[in-house]
């Protein structure tokens, strides 16, 4: 069999050296055999060292590994590679097809021999670069496509049924949905950026808990990557002292608080396993762009450089913010009515606020005349590589749908895997109302701060938290956004529609975007199939989603204008909240008794959401209500009445509305009284229920990581750790010796 | 055609920094040394389709555009900017060229062929050595984005 020396005496560059310099890379060199079958190079893993295949043969696997045809990989291939020196690109997997024998470099051994044997680095680099660029015109020849800057034959297209422009959340979902419910369709997501990064949007309900599932997101793996969380907290204050006034709770589910890099990464795993490509770091240009008429030719940039076109029979924009078929068309406005800010930070709890019920796991709202703040506590991953975490989520999907005791723990994972996993960073933001925000002209880093300055009770609990300087690569320690409701004129046209934050944007509360985001997605991937399946796309042919999308806009504009100016009431706030709450259930109480009722929703089931005509929230009833309440404030308070009036006229519209409802038979035998420590079963407010009320979802909290965990768990589901003491507790109190 | 002896190392390094990150001004100075400066007018075809080429061009100012002669006309497929190199494919497994590339409005470029690029392999590895590492940085690059829109064609 060949030797490493021999081989490398053949080689272009290797060739050229003398005879010391081959000889000291040949000894540098760790000779390994194989067996058939063997993984030579892994795709998630990084790969830690430079190989030479010296005798055998392999063959590339992995997704990509078609456009490589199908000739085996022989003696003389180099494999693998390190940071800055790679054989082949990065996801792919090499399996020795017979028994191999590959001659290893490590890192280390290329860093000691490029120092003493200068010659040897530029004739690896040769010989590596002379194999690239061959296997380079192997897959020119093999696509039959034109790439880069000096190869191939002709231009090729990339031809799909629906392209979808943004790699997030409402895109993959809404591109996944397409896949399962029309296996045939060429569905590709274009996204922007290589790898998922940062973003905000953290807090979820129910609903994307229910999306993630519909699309292969098991509960199991939700507890491995995130923090969870039971419901809402809510408390109201003021600027006279540092109290905390009718609080408010909803405990009904177990939702997690997500890190959004790690979400994007794990759906966009179970994306392209449901059959969706998905083409990163692939920039759309849509001013060169045919947009118009059929089929849609969509130039886009690779961070290569390249422009290629892809031609697509449906156009979703899901682009988030950057809107880029809105702001294309010139048709996303910002809305200059009712506008909120954000100012955003991360920070570490030292010691306990001194808040009773401030320990229950939820997202907690601190709400105050102004606005209202955010506190979320998240499981991150920030620290992980882009490599180990995507190995950490492969090795999750593939333990699907075993039993939940079977999986290991989230520190297990984060052990095996080498990514380093921090508990508990806290998302704390302020998002006060554009027309009455008094930081608006300060420096960014202050207008945080002049809020904790400006309520006692914010200072009080901001006392005990610290501030995470850098908590994301390129995050400065505050972040704002400013006048955040962003609409569209027009939500769909012939061939092409909005969804997500692409489509609309609206204030902040009871996160809207990605629950409202995923019940409009739902309904934007249903009207496409039917498109698709009736071969129509024409305008008329997505004018029901466009309708659907400006209805959902709208109600949603209404429903979170109510609350916020609720808010200038300590009572107006208890009020709305549960008229929001009461009206909704008022409306669905016929679906969640088919159900069980509330404590059976603590059972998430794979459900999509219903699309924006059947969400309560946009419901006729509940808009109109809104409305008139926001009016009747609005006016109200350009006459000058004092505060106490206009929450009387508010109380007056919504008390006999929850009344009405509470009364309702079907509404009682919800139980909802195991959903709100301050409601009984009729919606009536009552006392704190104290420390033996256990709420919808009872938990016990560990008393070594402080994680919540379902009653049926014996062992914690992050730590390992059995509970300290005997008696689970419920989401309410925390175990005795939290540390 | 001029050598670009009397080019600023810096000019360089501010120019390509992914090449000279990390070197010492000395071996920039070197590298710079050897490759030909050239001043292209505007129109010009630095690379022809269908001719032998083995030369790598870095762009120092201005910008080309790549296309490609087919049925229907001339196609335009990519521009490349000051920063950015071409040519790697030829330099490195020469054959004829795939595509033409012309300038725009004129531009700087600075090339080096395989014989010189042979020469100074040989002779001063430890100059050739930053251009070599960002050639297959930059061609791996450009391997990995192919084959996974590849993979969209393969699919189908």
């Amino acid at each position: 069999m060949p030797d490493p020396k021999t081989l490398l005496r053949a080689d272009t560059a290797f060739g050229e050296l003398g005879d010391d310099d081959l000889d000291a890379f040949v000894g540098a060199l760790e000779v390994e055999r194989f067996p058939a079958g063997a993984e030579l190079v892994s795709a998630s893993a990084p790969s830690e060292s430079l190989s030479l295949l010296t005798d055998g043969e392999a063959a590339i696997e992995g997704p990509t590994a078609g456009a490589f045809g199908n000739r085996p990989l022989g003696p003389g291939t180099w494999l693998g590679g390190f940071a800055g020196i790679n054989a082949l690109p990065g996801g792919l997997r090499v399996v020795a097809t017979t028994d191999t024998e590959v001659a290893r470099l490590s890192r280390r051994g290329y860093v000691q021999i490029h120092d003493a044997r200068p010659a040897i680095r530029p004739a690896l680099s040769m010989s590596l670069g002379i194999q690239l660029a061959r296997r380079f015109r192997q897959v020119a020849e093999t696509t039959g496509r034109r790439m880069g800057a000096s190869v191939g034959r002709e231009s090729a297209q990339l031809d799909y049924d629906v392209v979808v422009i943004g790699g997030g959340p409402h895109g993959i979902a809404y591109a996944t949905w397409i896949k399962q419910d029309r296996p045939e369709t060429r569905v590709a997501i274009l996204e922007k950026r290589a790898t998922p990064g940062f973003k905000i949007g953290e807090s979820t309900l129910g609903p994307v808990i229910r999306s993630g599932l519909s699309l292969g997101l098991t509960v199991p793996i939700w507890r491995r990557l995130f923090n969870n969380k039971l419901g809402l907290e809510f408390w109201w204050m003021g600027e006279q002292d540092d109290q905390l006034y009718n609080h408010f709770d909803q405990v009904v589910e177990e939702t997690f608080q997500l890190e959004r890099r790690v979400f994007e990464v794990l759906m966009l795993t179970l994306a392209r396993q449901a059959g969706v490509e998905i083409h990163q770091g692939t920039k759309v240009l849509a001013g060169e762009s045919r947009l118009e008429g059929q089929p849609k030719e969509i130039v886009v940039e690779t961070d290569a450089g390249d422009r290629l076109t892809v031609t697509a029979k449906v156009v979703c924009d899901a682009s988030g913010p950057a809107a880029v078929l809105g702001r294309h068309r010139g048709i996303r406005h910002k809305n200059k009515q009712f506008n909120t800010n954000a100012y955003f930070g991360y920070f570490r709890q030292r010691s306990d606020p001194q808040i009773p019920r401030w320990d229950v796991p939820a997202t907690r709202h601190l709400c105050f005349p102004q606005g209202w703040v955010w506190f979320i506590e998240l499981a991150s991953w920030q620290q992980a590589s882009d490599e180990a975490l995507q190995a950490m989520i492969d090795r999750l999907l593939e333990l699907r749908p075993g039993e939940e005791d079977a999986y290991p723990t989230r520190m297990e994972l984060a052990e095996q895997f080498g990514c380093p996993l921090d508990q508990w960073p806290v998302s704390i933001g302020v998002v006060p109302r554009s027309d009455i925000d008094t930081a608006l002209d300060l420096p960014v880093q202050d207008r945080f701060q002049h809020y904790v300055d400006r309520y006692p009770a914010f200072k009080r609990i901001m006392a005990t938290h610290e501030l995470i300087p850098d908590p994301y690569p390129g995050h400065p320690p505050y972040v704002a956004y400013t006048d955040l409701v962003q609409y569209s004129d027009r939500y769909a046209g012939d061939g092409w529609l909005l969804v997500g934050d692409a489509a609309f944007f609206v204030n902040p509360l009871y996160s809207p975007g990605m629950t409202y985001g995923h019940s409009v997605a739902s309904f934007a991937a249903r009207e496409t199939v039917a498109a698709l399946e009736r071969g129509d796309f024409s305008e008329q042919a997505f004018a029901a989603y466009d309708q659907a999308a400006r209805t959902m806009c709208d109600a949603l504009v209404a429903d979170v204008e109510m609350m916020y100016r609720s808010f200038v009431h300590p009572d107006s706030f208890e009020r709305c909240l549960l008229y929001r709450v009461a009206t909704f259930i008022g409306l669905q109480h016929p679906r969640i008794l088919q159900f069980g009722g509330v404590p059976a929703m603590q059972v998430m089931r794979p459900i999509r959401p219903p699309g924006p005509m059947a969400e309560a929230v946009a419901s006729p009833e509940y808009v109109s209500g809104a409305k008139r309440i926001i009016a009747t404030i609005v006016e109200r308070e350009a006459a000058g009445e004092s505060p106490d009036t206009i929450a009387r006229a508010v109380r007056a519209i919504v008390d006999p509305a929850i009344e009405q409802i509470g009364a309702l038979p079907g509404v009682q035998q919800l139980q909802l009284g195991t959903a709100f420590r301050y409601y009984d079963d009729a919606l009536n407010r009552v006392p704190d229920k104290g420390d033996e009320y256990r709420g919808a979802v009872p938990v016990w909290r560990c008393g070594h990581c402080n994680n919540n965990n379902p009653v049926r768990f014996e062992t914690c589901f992050v730590c390992g750790n059995p509970p300290r003491g005997a008696q689970p507790v419920s989401a309410a109190t925390a175990d005795a010796a939290r540390v | 055609m001029t050598q670009a002896d009397s080019l600023e190392a810096e000019v360089f390094s501010a120019r390509f920094p992914q090449i000279a990150r990390s070197e010492e001004p000395a071996t920039i100075a070197a590298l710079v040394g050897n490759l030909t400066l050239h001043e292209a007018g505007a129109g010009e075809a630095l690379v022809a389709q269908g001719t032998p080429s083995d030369e790598l061009f870095l762009v120092l100012d201005g910008r080309l555009d790549i296309s490609i002669a087919t049925a229907n006309g001339e196609r335009r497929l990519a521009a490349v900017d000051s920063g950015q190199m071409f040519g790697e494919m030829s330099l490195l497994d020469p054959a004829p060229a795939g595509a033409s590339v012309v300038t725009e409005q004129g531009c700087t470029v600075l090339r080096i062929g395989r014989a010189r690029l042979d020469a100074l392999r040989r002779e001063q590895p430890e100059t050739a050595a930053p251009l070599l590492r960002e050639v297959i940085r930059s061609l791996a690059a450009r391997l990995q984005d192919a084959t996974s829109f590849a993979s969209g064609l393969e699919s189908r």
